[in-house]
């Protein structure tokens, strides 16, 4: 017992734990529908995207901490964009997700260098990999109250979420608003994802999106089964692996995303028997 | 006026302290070879195979350089970083085909998976290994083309390596062209008429973790990204056939290395090289989108408005025809019961109107709307098709007599001559 209650007992690790389960399990439940869409890079892609915005926010003279509320908006816009280019031409959606991301990042580049000399240099790292270690009490609250808002925004859109995601065509002939949902859905993606890139860093931010989500549909039957699946597994993941990183002394990070995807082999050897 | 323009435009080139030829030839050469490989990856929908690879290399990397320390030669431009990178992207690649056949997801789903379990792998090594490899991760972040000069004018040290590849990548696409065309647009025929698809495949996957691991000091990781699909995405915007896209990926790899170059010069934006080369890479890719015939947002809504238009006035035809009592010399029909009819504002109405009167298939008097001899013409042709289709839907479908109407109503605007002709001969005897 004293293997989980000696690291949980510093406030630190608590504040991790409390940040890793919630943004495992609404990454996990938009997991399952951007995977579907054909989006498991929107993740990796929408982390990039809001270093542009945070290099924006920079220039106009925010600092570090307030600049991810210019982060916000513009990676909001990113996704709708890659949404519309997705909806209005041949393009696949990796493609839409490819082009935008590189784009922002070579523009959050641009604008970096267009600050004055006179301004505080800025450490890129830390603007890109967000450490699950270092999650301030402020930043726990923005974290938990982001992550409720969206759950409970998708859970109250569910059904038709799901109709219209699984089969848009027949949603759209049944009167859904399939385009709206998937801007909706897009848009609720990108504010999850600053914040989630804010606490744990882009690639675990593409790990927590993509693997529990694959892991639950291949076990799953019914789309509710596998979304209970992909939070159980996220959030498993997300607490071993903190726990353990602590005791091996090993980058946490790295460690849950290894969790995850022990998980999904398991799923996988479960799913072939 | 014209002074200013050459300030902008022509000036930059001309200050010989700040335009390093060989630095612009790195750039071009780096670009195409991405851009090439680009190509396959936007047709087969695998745009961010290169990023994943990008990450998935890392404990290629730190492998490499461990090999590389313990003879002796810790450097990051050891060749063992590139050999331990390129075998992390085919083991990278042979992973993603191991999942994807394994189990249901999709394979952009498979290559999350892999990349980012590699990744973490990669950074635990780092963890270990710190004090030995010295990775700068914002090299391989932001990549600084502007380093890889000597400043007194001889090649950059990694132009002729990328030369290099870049024949060589030239060269496997002109040999092995039929095979890639069919494997990358129709792996199963591929398969049918005996490509080594698996050789293909991998082949290109140890293409493109060469060439990425090879741009990273050029323009960092994340910008290779963007340099290997955005020329490819803005081709497959022009084009359809593979070929013509490759061209046009080298003309669009070229011109934004040109352009990039020319924003990021000091009396410009005066920024990274990499970075504005993206940047004009995608206002290429918006153009493109807006404008490319086919594909393009302004051609797409021209063709759909010219439907939509063709619809309004066939329908007004088709309701004067309906609303005309038959008859030797039929009386005008009133212009409002017709928009009643129709559905249509009164500004649609006499727009629909204009068009129907200058194209000489109806006439307005003071009585009301008469159709022309053409108009005549033209209604019994689409009363035609109507009755043509529910009669082909009821004969060869066995639709009931209730289910044809809503159908022929679409498709009596899409049924020309030709068409008609070829179901008309099943329901003409009636």
């Amino acid at each position: 017992m004293d293997l989980i209650t000696e690291p949980l007992s510093f406030a630190f690790m608590q504040r991790a734990l409390y940040a890793g389960l919630a943004v495992s399990v609404v990454c996990a439940v938009i997991g399952v529908f951007v995977v579907q869409r054909g989006l498991a890079f929107i993740g990796d892609g929408l982390a990039h995207a809001c270093f542009g915005g945070i290099a924006i926010g920079l220039y106009l003279g925010t600092d570090v901490e307030n600049a991810v509320w210019m982060a916000i908006p513009f990676t909001v816009l990113i996704a709708l964009g890659i949404g519309f280019v997705l909806r209005s031409s041949h393009l696949r959606g990796d493609v839409a997700t490819g082009v935008f991301f590189s784009f922002s990042f070579a523009l959050g580049i641009l604008f970096l260098g267009l600050r004055s000399a006179a301004a505080r240099p800025v450490n890129v790292e830390s603007l890109l990999f967000g450490s699950i270690l270092a999650v301030s009490p402020e930043v726990l609250n923005v974290v938990l109250i982001v992550s409720a808002t969206a759950l409970v925004v998708t859970l109250l859109l569910w059904s038709r979420l799901a109709y219209a995601i699984f089969d848009p065509e027949l949603a759209a002939v049944s009167g859904v608003p399939v385009a709206a949902l998937e801007y909706l859905l897009l848009g609720q993606t990108a504010v999850v994802i600053v914040v989630a890139v804010k606490t744990v860093g882009i690639v675990l931010v593409s790990s927590f999106i993509v693997i529990p989500a694959a892991a639950g549909r291949i076990l799953g039957t019914t789309l509710a089964r596998a979304t209970m699946l992909a939070v159980a597994i996220g959030a498993a993941g997300a607490a071993f692996g903190l726990v353990a990183s602590y005791h091996l002394d090993v980058p946490t990070g790295a460690t849950i995303i290894l969790t995850h995807c022990a998980c999904f082999a398991v799923a996988l050897a479960l799913s072939r028997r | 006026m014209f002074e200013s323009l050459h300030n902008i435009f022509i000036l930059p080139w001309q200050d010989a302290r700040l335009v390093f030829w060989p630095l612009i030839l790195q750039g071009m050469l780096v670009s195409c070879a991405l851009g090439l490989l680009g190509c396959f990856l936007v047709v087969r929908g695998m745009s961010l195979l290169g990023d994943a690879l990008s990450h998935a290399v890392l404990p290629g990397i730190v492998i490499g350089f461990l090999v590389a320390n313990h003879f002796g030669t810790a450097s990051l431009h050891s060749p063992w970083i590139l050999v331990g990178a390129t075998a992390m992207g085919l083991v990278a690649a042979v992973l993603v085909e191991l999942v994807r056949k394994q189990s249901r997801v999709k394979e952009d789903a498979s290559l999350g998976i892999v990349f980012t379990t590699l990744f973490a792998f990669g950074v635990i090594l780092v963890s270990r290994y710190a004090g030995q490899a010295d990775l700068d991760p914002g090299c391989v972040l932001y990549g600084n083309i502007e380093y890889f000069t000597s400043l007194d004018g001889s090649l950059p040290d990694g132009v002729i390596p990328m030369a290099v590849i870049l024949s060589l990548l030239v060269l496997g696409i002109i040999v092995f062209y039929r095979p890639l065309l069919i494997t990358t647009f129709d792996p199963s025929l591929a398969v049918s008429v005996g490509i080594a698809v698996g050789v293909a495949h991998y082949g290109l996957m140890t293409a493109l973790s060469l060439t990425i691991v090879a741009s990273f000091e050029a323009v960092g990781a994340i910008l290779a990204v963007g340099l290997l699909i955005v020329p490819g995405a803005t081709a497959r915007l022009w084009t359809d056939k593979l070929g013509r896209m490759l061209w046009f990926t080298v003309a669009f790899s070229i011109v934004s290395t040109l352009a990039g170059y020319w924003l990021s010069h000091r009396s410009n934006l005066n920024s990274s090289a990499g970075a504005c080369i993206a940047a004009a890479g995608f206002g290429m890719f918006v153009v493109s989108w807006l404008i490319a015939p086919h594909a393009g947002l302004l051609s797409r809504w021209l063709v759909r408005r010219r439907l939509r238009r063709k619809i309004e006035l066939e329908n007004l035809i088709k309701t004067i025809g309906e609303l005309t009592p038959v008859a030797a010399n039929p009386p005008a029909v009133d212009a409002e019961a017709l928009r009643r009819e129709l559905h249509f504002t009164p500004g649609q109405l006499r727009r629909v109107l204009d068009r129907a009167t200058t194209a000489g298939l109806l006439e307005t008097s003071a009585a009301g709307i008469t159709l022309t001899t053409t108009g005549k013409a033209r209604q019994q042709r689409l009363a035609h098709a109507h009755l043509a289709w529910e009669a082909y839907l009821q004969e060869h479908l066995g639709l009931p007599a209730d289910h044809v109407h809503d159908a022929a109503e679409w498709i009596e605007h899409y049924l020309h001559t030709d068409k008609l002709a070829a179901i008309a001969p099943a329901t003409e005897p009636r």
